[in-house]
């Protein structure tokens, strides 16, 4: 059974046994109190009637009568029996027989007072000693209210009843809807994300805190994802590259070599070439074994404490290396005078590779005119801004730089694969961090970067 | 005895450049720097009624603004004795006189006349502050590019 339908069936089931438990003890106790009523209301009449019956002054015997038929309501079918008592026991004949039983008896010569129940007719007797001995006084009476207005209490609760369940039935479909409407939402967008399109993300639309968080967790989860997806496919092109290279030269050295009859020093000097190209493979292996240590562990990324300002000089010299051309400027002049606030927690590796390429681009899409780069620290955040004179992303197209592969318009002549933002971004986003990039076409492109601080508080002394 | 100056302010990271020169190019000696807000209080009557100089100051800041504030008071860390920002909503020469005296404002530090500091909530308070009869000290700065966009963090870096 899905579970809206298994909330809605549980909730109104429980409100069902509710309505009626409600119902049900209204009823009872309404009736129970009815009963009471009339009771008490007959024993008053038997005490009238044998009054009137029995005593001696007239005069106040008849008022009596005139009071009772000018007040007191006539109860539907109200009978009065006057029966004469010997040895507790009423003579056989009279019209009440049926329901003088023992018990009767029994409470009318012990207590004074007895009622009983025949059908829908009521009875209330009293003793009332006389001069000339006991007489029992026996009022019966229909009882129109039980009867009556109860039957209607009666379908008055069970209509009632019907309409607040069909009612809460409504209320019930409408609220489990809304619980599970954004799951289902959820579920249908996740469902569309595959390896093609890892960067597709869950819209967080609402205002509900719970499915916010949901949502915010499968976008986190998507973000490791498809870092660790592009990291993938950028190091097997990469690997393939590294390795393929010193292969290339070693097997074109012996096929040189071994083409023909060479002397000892040739085969010395070959040698020597292919134990060059081995060591650089060697190299190459046991870099990546670091990179895997350090890189991806099991679960989540080895972090330690990273000093921002040496990871921009990393970066400086990294690029140097690279592209001798470029003319990235590094500007400490706004650096905090404690070094603690330029320290956060993260892994060195992905840092210098996230704000590496954001440096990168920078140098490339601005033809290597100056780019600014710098370090701050802000209220407990590390602070770079990376500001290029280059020529910008047009406004139109801002909206899908983070897409993998995606590239802008005006890049047609500059080599790139569409990669570097989207790793960046994610490698930040690892990090707790934010990337804002901001732009106007043909003028320059500002990339700010804000890392959470390891040592949000500290101070100048610490 | 840390050294009181006074610096204006439109609430723009911009504006915050005077202050970045000011840091840079004094002395050793520590500062208690007062930035300050011509404001011109809005007349509705509940503006009135519940106004507050504390909240209005922090719903005009924008988060550039103060992260900017962050990053010069780290930068300057044992230099900023104490920096705060403070609103001035009288409009007379007395008023700013007054001001000056009481938080005995030794120096203040102006961008040069050209650059325009208005916020549209806040008036020119730089014909009053020139007008007063405590030492001024002028930097020179140009307003960043707009490319830079708008008043960003960024804009503080530029030179």
């Amino acid at each position: 059974m899905r579970t809206p339908t298994r909330i809605i069936l549980v909730l109104f089931l429980a409100f069902l046994v509710i309505v009626l438990a409600l119902g049900s003890a209204v009823y009872f106790f309404l009736d129970k109190y009815s009963y009471n009523d009339l009771y008490i209301r007959l024993q008053t009449r038997a005490q009238i009637t044998a009054n009137h019956h029995f005593d001696a002054d007239r005069m106040s015997a008849e008022a009596i009568q005139v009071l009772r038929e000018k007040y007191l309501q006539k109860m539907t079918d109200e009978q009065e029996y006057v029966l004469v008592l010997q040895q507790g026991r009423t003579a056989p004949g009279s019209p009440i027989d049926g329901i003088l039983n023992d018990g009767f008896m029994e409470a009318i010569n012990g207590v004074g007072s007895a009622f009983a129940k025949n059908g829908n007719t009521f009875y209330a007797g009293i003793r009332y000693e006389t001069a000339e001995g006991p007489y029992l006084v026996v009022v019966s009476a229909d009882n129109y209210y039980a009867s009556h207005h109860l039957s209607y209490l009666k379908r008055v609760l069970l209509v009632g009843a019907l309409l607040v369940t069909l009612t809460s039935i409504a209320f019930f479909v409408y609220f489990s809807r809304k619980i599970f409407d954004p799951i289902d939402r959820i579920t249908k967008r996740v469902k569309q994300i595959s390896t093609e399109n890892l960067h597709l993300r869950v819209e967080d639309s609402g205002t509900d805190r719970e499915i916010s968080s949901l949502i915010n967790t499968f976008n986190d989860l998507l973000d490791r994802l498809e870092t660790a997806f592009e990291t993938q496919k950028n190091f097997i092109s990469n690997a393939s590259h590294e390795f393929g290279t010193p292969l290339t030269a070693i097997i074109g050295e012996a096929e040189v070599t071994l083409s023909k009859e060479r002397a000892p020093a040739d085969y010395q000097e070959a040698l020597g070439n292919v134990l060059v190209q081995a060591e650089r493979l060697d190299k190459i292996t046991k870099s990546l074994l670091f990179l895997a240590q350090t890189g991806y562990t099991t679960k989540r990324i080895n972090t330690a404490l990273v000093r921002m300002d040496e990871v921009i000089i990393a970066v400086k010299a990294m690029l140097d290396d690279l592209h001798p051309k470029n003319n990235l400027m590094i500007d400490f002049s706004l650096l905090p005078e404690n070094p603690k606030k330029l320290k956060v927690w993260g892994n060195a590796d992905l840092l210098k590779l996230a704000i590496g390429n954001i440096a990168n681009n920078a140098c490339k899409y601005s033809q290597n005119k100056p780019v600014n780069i710098s370090v701050a620290a802000g209220q407990g955040e590390v602070i770079i801004i990376v500001v290029d004179q280059g020529i910008g992303i047009p406004e139109k197209e801002m909206a899908f730089i983070y897409d993998p592969f995606y590239r802008a318009s005006n890049t047609a002549y500059f080599d790139g694969f569409g990669i570097g933002l989207p790793l960046t971004r994610n490698i930040i986003r690892l990090h707790g961090g934010k990337l804002e990039v901001n732009s106007a076409e043909g003028k320059g492109t500002t990339v700010r970067v804000n890392l959470p601080a390891a040592f949000a508080d500290a101070t100048a002394n610490a | 005895m840390a050294r009181s100056i006074l610096i204006p302010t439109d609430l723009s990271v911009n504006s915050l450049k005077t202050l970045k020169h000011a840091l840079n190019e004094s002395g050793p000696e520590a500062l208690n720097i007062m930035l300050v807000f011509p404001y011109i209080q809005p007349t509705g009557i509940g503006d009135l009624l519940f106004y507050s100089p504390s909240k209005t100051l922090r719903s005009l800041q924008s988060d550039d603004f103060k992260d900017a504030l962050e990053v010069l008071r780290n930068r300057y860390e044992n230099k900023v004795a104490s920096l705060r920002v403070e609103l001035f909503q009288g409009r007379t020469q007395r008023a700013l006189d007054d001001l000056l005296q009481v938080n005995n404002v030794q120096e203040i530090h102006l961008p040069e006349e050209h650059v325009k500091l208005i916020h549209p909530q806040g008036f020119d308070i730089m014909p009053m502050l020139q007008a007063s009869a405590v030492r001024k000290q002028v930097h020179h700065w140009e307003p960043a590019p707009m490319h830079l966009s708008e008043d960003r963090l960024q804009v503080l870096f530029h030179q």
